[in-house]
């Protein structure tokens, strides 16, 4: 695990979680090391970039009609 | 022959009923015997709707004697996975958190099923709403769906009852749900076809979200040519859905039949040759299939993509955590305590991923999309791996992991495009292998059209599971079927 026990716990008080088993709490702390690695993995979008965004959420060529 | 008509295609039992050689009564009567003799050991239903189903196929006999035949479903028999609202009949999403849920409303493709007179057997098992990737799967409230092909195997999933039925002939088809390969996965595994449709082609309306942007609906029978007929009947736009597209509908069994001269297949090798360690099986089984292709007339054409597995793994991952997270804060709150591991832990990592992430996941998933759109410039069709494992056994939780974790199933999930996967051989253990088709948005009819030949092509469709073998389940005793 990457992150302390301590700093986690912080951040699980944070989100409003309260009665977790020390087993729960290890769990959240694994997924919240994994997690943040697959965030790093995500390209940052170029700064220059000035093309507007395209967020809208759904694939290519399927938006409603 | 409870055997012989639980494994009728959909068109040859269609047409048996609509010559009147055959009642629909026959037929449900035949599946529930089937489900009684093979559920106790491979589990694919959480809920049986035995009268209901005695009552709609009397209701259809009578109709169809009277000469009002509605369709090629009318009168077959088909199950949901778990998390379709059915009105009036509990809808679990194997989770305990609705173990007495009745809804009051049907989802739109159950309601599109029984307005084509298609009769519900019941409602199939699951992973919890969905998620993870089967190898926790022991602490939800019903025993984990097992493969016909062998029961101390893993089926795939997440609409894991919907592979075990079609293969067991426990239902004629079924529908099930498809955030990054639920419906292709379990189709891998248990040796039957597997569709997920363009995404917004089949309205999701009425059905436990796991992930809006990423979530399909999508069949699963026992070949391609049923698959068409499915299709045709759930497609369609609904205002329910505000995905959904409103786009005319084709005629997707037209091109059932032909023959590929004229139509161009791109191979994508890098899934199962660069990004993982495929079975060697896995990778035989592919070249063969490509031999199979050329067979049926088609010109196959090597392709490369710049993103990997893994990118689309990633992109998916950080989307699909957000917004399962969105869905299901409120009960990770109040009954984190009721939800099985799968879940929990992925609640946990979707507590503390920011916005911005998501949204960086959203932007990048455009980029990635565009790069698998871009195969289709070259091509009509994509021939790649599925999953670049046969489903393994249950007892070896790293491999049930890998099964579903590297297969490339999410790709098309990420883009959107149709994929198919279908049956492509057996390993030397008996298990099935698999290969997937994918084509451009809206072009269900020449992937359809593709994977029918490749069906006819091959002898794999000639083999059935005998769904026999001794269960030695973690979970239950012993069971035989």
């Amino acid at each position: 695990m990457l992150r302390s026990k301590d700093s986690a716990m912080e951040m699980i008080r944070a989100a409003g979680l309260d009665g977790l088993s020390d087993d729960d709490v290890d769990m959240i702390i694994r997924q919240l090391d994994s997690i943040e690695q697959t965030v790093k993995k995500i390209p940052r979008w170029p700064q220059e970039q000035t093309e507007p965004a395209q967020i809208f959420v759904v694939p290519l060529q399927t938006c409603p009609s | 022959m409870t055997a012989e008509l639980c494994h009728l295609s959909v068109r040859g039992a269609s047409q048996l009923i609509r010559d009147r050689k055959v009642s629909p009564v026959e037929i449900v009567e035949a599946f529930l015997d089937r489900i009684s003799l093979c559920d106790p050991a491979i589990f694919s239903y959480i809920t049986v709707v035995a009268e209901e189903a005695r009552a709609a196929a009397r209701h259809a006999e009578v109709e169809i004697m009277q000469g009002r035949w509605r369709g090629p479903l009318h009168g077959l028999p088909y199950g949901l996975k778990d998390n379709f609202y059915t009105a009036g009949i509990r809808t679990t999403a194997a989770s305990r958190l609705l173990l007495d849920f009745v809804p009051d409303v049907d989802a739109t493709a159950h309601r599109k099923l029984e307005d084509a007179g298609a009769i519900l057997l019941g409602k199939l098992n699951t992973y919890e709403y969905g998620t993870g990737t089967g190898a926790v799967h022991f602490d939800l409230p019903f025993p984990a769906a097992r493969n016909p092909w062998n029961t101390a195997h893993f089926t795939g999933g997440s609409s894991t009852g919907a592979g075990a039925a079609v293969a067991a002939g426990t239902a004629m088809f079924a529908l099930g749900t498809d955030t990054g390969g639920s419906v292709r996965l379990p189709a891998s595994g248990c040796g039957v076809a597997g569709l997920k449709p363009t995404y917004g082609r089949v309205s999701r309306a009425g059905i436990q979200p796991n992930c809006w942007t990423l979530d399909h609906v999508g069949p699963l029978a026992w070949s391609v040519d049923d698959l068409a007929a499915i299709l045709q009947a759930i497609a369609g736009w609904d205002p329910k859905d505000p995905a959904s597209a409103d786009k005319a509908l084709p005629n997707y069994s037209i091109a059932l039949g032909q023959d590929l001269r004229g139509v161009r297949i791109g191979v994508v090798r890098r899934f199962h040759e660069q990004d993982v360690s495929s079975a060697p099986e896995v990778a035989t089984a592919f070249d063969k299939a490509l031999d199979a292709l050329r067979g049926t007339g088609a010109e196959l054409v090597e392709l490369d993509l710049e993103f990997s597995l893994q990118d689309f793994r990633n992109c998916s991952r950080v989307i699909n955590v957000s917004e399962s997270f969105s869905i299901h804060e409120r009960e990770f709150h109040e009954q984190h305590a009721k939800m099985g591991r799968a879940l929990r832990e992925k609640m946990s990592a979707g507590l503390f991923v920011r916005a911005a992430d998501y949204l960086r996941a959203q932007r990048w998933r455009r980029e990635l999309a565009i790069g698998v759109d871009e195969l289709f410039a070259s091509c009509d069709v994509v021939v790649c791996a599925g999953s670049p494992h046969p489903a393994p056994r249950f007892d070896d939780e790293e491999a049930v992991v890998r099964f579903t974790t590297e297969s490339a199933m999410a790709v098309f999930n990420i883009s959107g495009h149709p994929a198919l996967a279908v049956c492509s051989g057996f390993s030397q253990s008996g298990m099935p292998l698999n290969v997937q088709f994918a084509a451009r948005h809206w072009e269900e009819p020449t992937l359809l059209r593709v994977g029918s030949a490749f069906e006819r092509a091959t002898p794999w469709r000639q083999r059935r599971p005998d769904c026999g073998t001794t269960v030695r389940g973690r979970s239950r005793g012993e069971a035989t079927c």
